[in-house]
């Protein structure tokens, strides 16, 4: 079980946080100019990365901000976390 | 004649030598958020209260009046006396006329339970896992955690261990039957 | 004659506290400090339980946790408990043991039979056996099931109190012994925040047993000199009687702390046990090494013990378990054993499989008059129930064959040590890579994980000083890594062990490979019985790799899971298949390290404390007032509230007609609130909801249904403006939170320059919902606010004083009756639903519970989210694009609506239906078909998703979804019912009752 920390609450336990799968996914300005396979694309599919993974997080069970990890999924170590709208780190 | 209930009235409070399990009675409970980029609104609302707003996780500013912790980079909750709570919302309405914030009144939202007494850590520690040695120190400081279920806001209001434990209403009766079994060890 | 093999003094127990206690029935009586195992050894009672297969007598190979044998049921009643070590038990006042796996005792024991038949159980004999015919698979496993297994599971509820946890420290070091003090001395003396774990009653491990000197000082008084300082720091905790049992990502470790259950029973407010999860900053493993047994023929005998476990027997705990001992063996530091005991009056013969043994050896043993067999193995032991000889023979060292004659020896006692093996379990859980020591024949830590060092038996190292020092270094590293230092170097100088271990054969199975013949018995796990001729069999059935053959022979399962058997077991595959170990590879180490309770696991989450249960402010009314209750998440909303006789239809009919007829009134409390504050908050709905909010008035109330970007309904509720900028929204009970988080996440992660805040009030606000056709003129009598149909029509939302508490009013209904739901700040909830029901006797105003509410919605034809909808029907599916926006550019879902398989025309809809009986109310569920078949498969085309009788209508109804439904009114379809019986029913609209809504506009 991982310690997160949280960019505004420091480390805490990883049951107070959820995870939302990947981050960096905009969604697109405008929808309805989109083709079925643009919005397919932005619905469904995921990078799914062995190696170096960038997601979103919440911490529920405290500041209920949601901010970015960077981790590492094949050794699970976190590399990084940082607040929405920062700058994503370079692996 | 009182028409006011709490969740916890017909709860047996636990008093010992060292252990202490209390419910309190309702205050003034007021959330409040703000951009936290926005210093025109801290400005105004450090004024009124008469200190600054907590800058970090963990802070509570407070003076005679009022109490005020942090719970996020732009979200607050100032507690104050329970007759104060209108004139407080009253007043930073008028002083902050304009801005863009929020105040809303969650003094029924959250219940109060206090665990104070040596063994005050301790009983934390079974359900909460918060590192005590990081986090809740000293006097004035806060952190949102959970304890067994329920999600809370503790509150360090002494050097001694005195802690005010913010649970929502409907969770209160869960959190506070965990609480006094969890006190049992150390009331023999 | 009691207590006949203990000596007369030495050893940690207290002879003058005397301890009763009972096995099988018999009392005995031990000392303060004695196990179970110490004390019976000490009673001379060997034989402890029977073996899991062939119901062999067995006795205590071990003298801890890794023991297979010795496993007792201890206690009685509801605190009994299965599959104890007698090994790890101590004794108290009044315990009570008894051996398992027997019947109708341990001494005669009908089971043991299987022995005779071993040749016909052999691994996988199950599988073989009983696998056909497959119909007969559940009249073998009544038998299987009930010959399987070791103790008795207690049959009612474990009384006691199970307490949790949560630690962080900066240095964990698991295990007391030499290595782990050590470290632990050093992390403490540099003032870091050290715990410190041991499995024992007090720490110092093997050197509470060996003859070793540090310093002047032997081990023992050398250990307490150690611990007490320990104890003097502040900064370090010692947990005895703890064991590890998980390690897990970012040293998340797991520990089971024995806190009463080593005591008689005291009260039920002390914790039995306590279950620690620690977070550590850096751990130090400091486990040790388990000694191996040898494998040969006949080495499961009561009375054969691995050398190390009687060395403990005698030095610690005072008890020669023999007197006619033999210890077989491949390494110099076996000898320290048979030296202790020939010291203590044994006479001692030693087997040795080596052919050189070293001078010093023979010359010690010669000053105690230890008679050496070397190139010897001991190839047959006798003796049913307790070990009485065994048979000798040479071995040719060139081709690893018998030769010579065979000579028999008599004998009370047989010691094995085959060797040691490092405990490399949590490493291994840890994601630690493992690689084997060719000179130790076992596996030893390779790759670290980060904060985190092995030290000591542990690591492979059995050189003592080097071991002191190591350790101690180990602790000073990481000490130095957290910034801190120690401000007193190790003094130690010298530190000597009788006779070190530095290598050792893996002898596998005994000399010469014609003599595991099928049936033969030279165990490898002890436990599960498993011989090397079943790691034969299935090597030659073809289950070559080490994960089959552990699962076909089930060798390591047991609940030591392997402890003593792992290594031989994979040596000997090695050596059939002729191939390095390292190729064999091993098996893979899963928590929990021992067997642990589940009650820890649980802790206190049981009972009422198992999950939260949600209460609003009118919980204690609906209690004393009779209310049924039903869960909803984690709410207990009253789902009816029966009177007198009332079952559940009498009570909902009659709830359901005084809402319809005068007046009813709901505890709505539970439905999610939130407060939206700030100049976009328009803007935003418009987004967040299919419909368009640009034009809400302040005062109105609208309501909205939520999608997901695929398009799917995923909540509804309605939201008033309450001012300017300030919205008050309500969501489903249910997804109140799942709704906060979605806000919140298009606030945080999508739209950061929208100005919104939310926050949600859901228990801010009580509300009592009132509804039917008297329920206007009930309430203008009790609020200060002019209610009438032209000053506050439908959808609308008023402050003001209700039974004179501030409250807001909407005119909202989920019934279709004229409906005013009522929210004041909860304090006051109770208080006001009280002055309801007492200023609304004139209309006999009437509580009612979920299910009228749900009959009454569905007369209405109202979905519920998640119980009309799943995640997959669109608005348009339930019949609801009149909500969605034709002109907004965009919102959550909007692109959607748009894909091929939302547009599809035979995606389901929600109907009515009506069965053609009139009777029949269908089980929510149901499939729905064109064409009924005796039995499945049949071509589903829909499913019942709600469904009652509706005591306004006198008929049941349903709202079903079904494929093009809309476009098949009035066509009759088919429910199968589990009965076999086929309903007829006709698809209708789906508003059974007031199709024009004239009521709540009343």
């Amino acid at each position: 079980m991982f310690v997160i920390k949280c960019p505004y609450c420091g480390e805490r336990d990883q049951t107070e946080f959820s995870c939302h799968g990947e981050a960096h996914i905009a969604r697109p300005e405008n929808p309805e100019t989109l083709t079925d396979e643009e919005w397919g694309e932005y619905l469904f599919i995921r990078s799914n990365k062995k190696g170096i993974h960038y997601e979103r997080w919440t911490h529920d069970h405290g500041c209920r901000r949601w901010f970015n990890v960077m981790r590492d999924t094949v050794s699970d170590e976190i590399l990084a976390t940082y607040k929405m709208g920062e700058e994503k780190p370079k692996s | 004649m009182n028409n006011t209930n709490s969740p916890l009235q017909s709860k047996d409070q636990i008093k010992s030598s060292n252990i202490n399990l209390e419910y309190m009675d309702f205050i003034g409970k007021i959330n409040l958020r703000i951009r936290d980029v926005d210093t025109d609104v801290l400005n105004k609302v450090s004024a009124y209260l008469g200190y600054e707003l907590p800058k970090n996780s963990g802070e509570v500013s407070t003076n005679d009046e009022s109490r005020t912790a942090w719970l996020g980079p732009n979200e607050f909750l100032i507690q104050c006396a329970e007759d104060k709570k209108d004139k407080f919302i009253e007043d930073l309405n008028r002083n902050l006329n304009e801005c863009f914030y929020a105040l809303t009144d969650v003094s029924d939202y959250y219940i109060t339970i206090r665990l104070s007494g040596e063994k005050s850590i301790e009983v934390l520690e079974k359900g909460c896992p918060l590192n005590f040695k990081e986090y809740l120190k000293n006097k004035n400081t806060c952190a949102q955690s959970y304890i067994s279920k329920g999600t809370v806001l503790i509150d360090r209001l002494s050097e001694d261990q005195v802690f005010d434990i913010l649970i929502r209403w409907s969770f209160a009766d869960y959190l506070w039957d965990w609480l006094s079994d969890s006190c049992s060890e150390f009331t023999n | 004659m009691s207590n006949q093999n203990r000596i007369y003094k030495g050893g940690r127990i207290d002879r003058d506290l005397a301890i009763n206690f009972k096995f099988n029935g018999k009392e005995y009586i031990g000392y303060q400090g004695d196990t179970l195992a110490s004390a019976l050894l000490a009673n001379d009672v060997h034989l402890i339980g029977r073996s899991f297969k062939y119901h062999r007598p067995r006795g205590i190979l071990t003298s801890g946790s890794e023991e297979p044998n010795a496993l007792v049921q201890l206690g009685l009643g509801a605190r009994t408990e299965p599959n104890m070590r007698a090994t790890e038990i101590e004794i108290y006042e009044g315990l009570e043991a008894s051996s398992q796996n027997c019947w109708p005792s341990v001494n005669f024991d009908i089971g043991s039979i299987n022995n005779f038949l071993s040749r016909v159980f052999p691994a996988g004999f199950y599988y073989k056996t009983f696998m056909w015919p497959p119909s007969l698979w559940l009249f073998y496993e009544h038998f299987i099931r009930k010959a399987a297994g070791l103790g008795v599971a207690p049959t009612v509820k474990n009384p006691d109190r199970y307490e949790q946890k949560f630690h962080y420290c900066d240095i964990l070091v698991v295990g007391g012994g030499a290595s782990g003090l050590m470290s632990a001395l050093a992390a403490g003396r540099s003032g870091c925040d050290v715990l410190l774990i041991d499995e024992k009653p007090e720490p110092g491990g093997y050197l509470r047993n060996t003859s070793a000197k540090i310093d002047n000082l032997n081990s023992n008084d050398w250990t307490n000199e150690i611990l007490k300082e320990l104890e003097s720091y502040d900064n370090v905790t010692i947990l005895n009687r703890t064991a590890v049992m998980g390690y897990y990502d970012y040293n998340y470790l797991t520990a089971l702390q024995k806190v009463t259950n080593h005591l008689p029973y005291l009260s039920d407010k002390m914790p039995r046990e306590r279950y620690w999860r620690i977070r550590a900053k850096k751990v130090i493993l400091a486990q040790g090494a388990f000694e191996r047994p040898l494998v040969f023929s006949g080495n499961d005998r009561p009375g054969i013990m691995l050398a190390s476990a009687a060395r403990t027997y005698l030095n610690q705990f005072g008890v020669l378990p023999g007197k006619s001992v033999i210890l077989f063996t491949n390494n110099d530091h076996a000898y320290g054993t048979a030296i202790d005991f020939a010291n203590k009056g044994a006479k001692v013969t030693i087997v040795d499989n080596r052919e050189d043994i070293p001078s010093e050896l023979s010359d010690r043993c010669n000053k105690v008059k230890i008679k050496i067999y070397p190139s010897h193995s001991i190839i047959n032991t006798h003796g049913y129930q307790k070990i009485k000889k065994v048979e000798i023979q040479k071995v040719d060292q060139d081709n690893n064959e018998l030769t010579g004659s065979l000579r028999e020896i008599e004998c009370d006692l047989v010691l094995m040590s085959g060797g040691w093996n490092p405990s490399v379990q949590l490493f291994s859980q840890s994601r630690g890579k493992l690689e084997y020591h060719s000179k130790l024949n076992s596996f030893i830590p390779k790759d670290l994980i980060k904060n985190q060092k092995v030290v000591g038996c542990n690591n492979g190292n059995f050189n003592l000083l080097e071991v002191l020092k190591n350790s101690y270094q180990a602790g000073l590293d990481f000490a130095t890594e957290l910034g801190k230092s120690a401000n007193k170097s190790l003094e130690i100088e010298t530190a000597f062990e009788d006779l070190e271990f530095t290598e050792a054969k893996v002898e596998p199975y005994m000399i010469g490979k014609k003599k595991v013949t099928h049936g033969s018995k030279h165990f490898v796990d002890f436990q599960h019985d498993v011989t090397a001729a079943d790691i034969f069999l299935a090597q030659r059935e073809g289950y070559i790799s080490v994960e089959h053959t552990k699962r076909y022979t089930t060798t390591g399962m047991g609940t030591d899971q392997g402890k003593t058997s792992n290594v031989n077991a994979l040596a000997l595959m090695s050596h059939i298949h002729n191939k390095p170990v390292d190729n064999i590879g091993h098996t893979t180490f899963r928590p929990p390290y021992s067997p642990q309770t589940i009650g820890a696991i649980a802790g206190r989450n049981v009972d009422h404390l198992f999950d939260p249960e949600r209460k609003t402010a009118i919980h204690q009314w609906h209690v004393d007032n009779g209310a049924e209750f039903e869960d909803v998440g984690q709410w207990k909303r009253p789902h009816y509230f029966p009177q007198k006789n009332e079952n559940i239809h009498d009570a909902v009919n009659r709830e359901c007609r005084a809402v319809r007829n005068s007046l009813g009134i709901l505890d709505a409390s539970t439905l999610g609130k939130i407060d939206l504050q700030g100049p976009d908050v328009a803007k935003f709905l418009n987004l967040i909801y299919t419909n368009a909010w640009s034009k809400l008035e302040v005062g109105s109330c609208r309501y909205g249904l939520m999608c997901n970007e695929h398009g799917m309904v995923f909540d509804d509720g309605v939201t008033t403006r309450i001012s300017e900028n300030r919205y008050h929204m309500t969501t489903t009970t249910g997804g109140a939170a799942r709704v906060m988080s979605w806000l919140e996440e298009f606030l945080q992660t999508e739209w950061l320059d929208m100005e919104v805040f939310c926050t949600s009030v859901t228990e801010q606000w009580t509300v009592l919902s009132i509804s039917g056709p008297n329920s206007r003129e009930f309430l203008s009598s009790l609020a200060d606010v002019d209610i009438s149909k032209e000053a506050f029509p439908f959808m609308k939302m008023k402050e003001g004083k209700v039974c004179g508490i501030d409250a807001r009013i909407f005119r909202i209904s989920f019934t279709g009756e004229l409906s005013f739901e009522i929210n004041v700040p909860s304090r006051y909830g109770l208080f006001v639903w009280n002055e309801f029901m007492k200023h609304g006797k004139k209309y006999d105003i009437t509580p009612y519970g979920t299910e009228s509410m749900h009959v009454l919605r569905a007369e209405k034809g109202f979905i519920i989210v998640g119980q009309d909808t799943d995640g997959s029907v669109t608005p348009k599916d339930i019949n609801m694009d009149w909500i969605v926006s034709k002109k907004k550019e965009d919102f959550l879902g909007k692109r959607s609506f748009s894909r091929s398989d939302t547009r599809r025309i035979d995606r389901k809809q929600l109907v009515g239906l009506l069965v053609n009986d009139k009777k029949t109310v269908l089980p929510e569920g149901s499939y729905v078909v064109d064409e009924a078949k005796p039995r499945p498969p049949m071509d589903m085309i829909g499913h019942v998703s709600s469904s009652y009788y509706s005591p306004t209508c006198d008929h049941p109804i349903a709202l079903s979804l079904i494929k093009n439904g809309l476009n098949r009114m009035g066509d009759v379809v088919k429910i199968p019912l589990m009965s076999g019986k086929v309903i007829d029913a006709t698809i209708t609209d789906s508003i059974f009752y007031d199709k024009e809504g004239a009521r709540n506009n009343e």
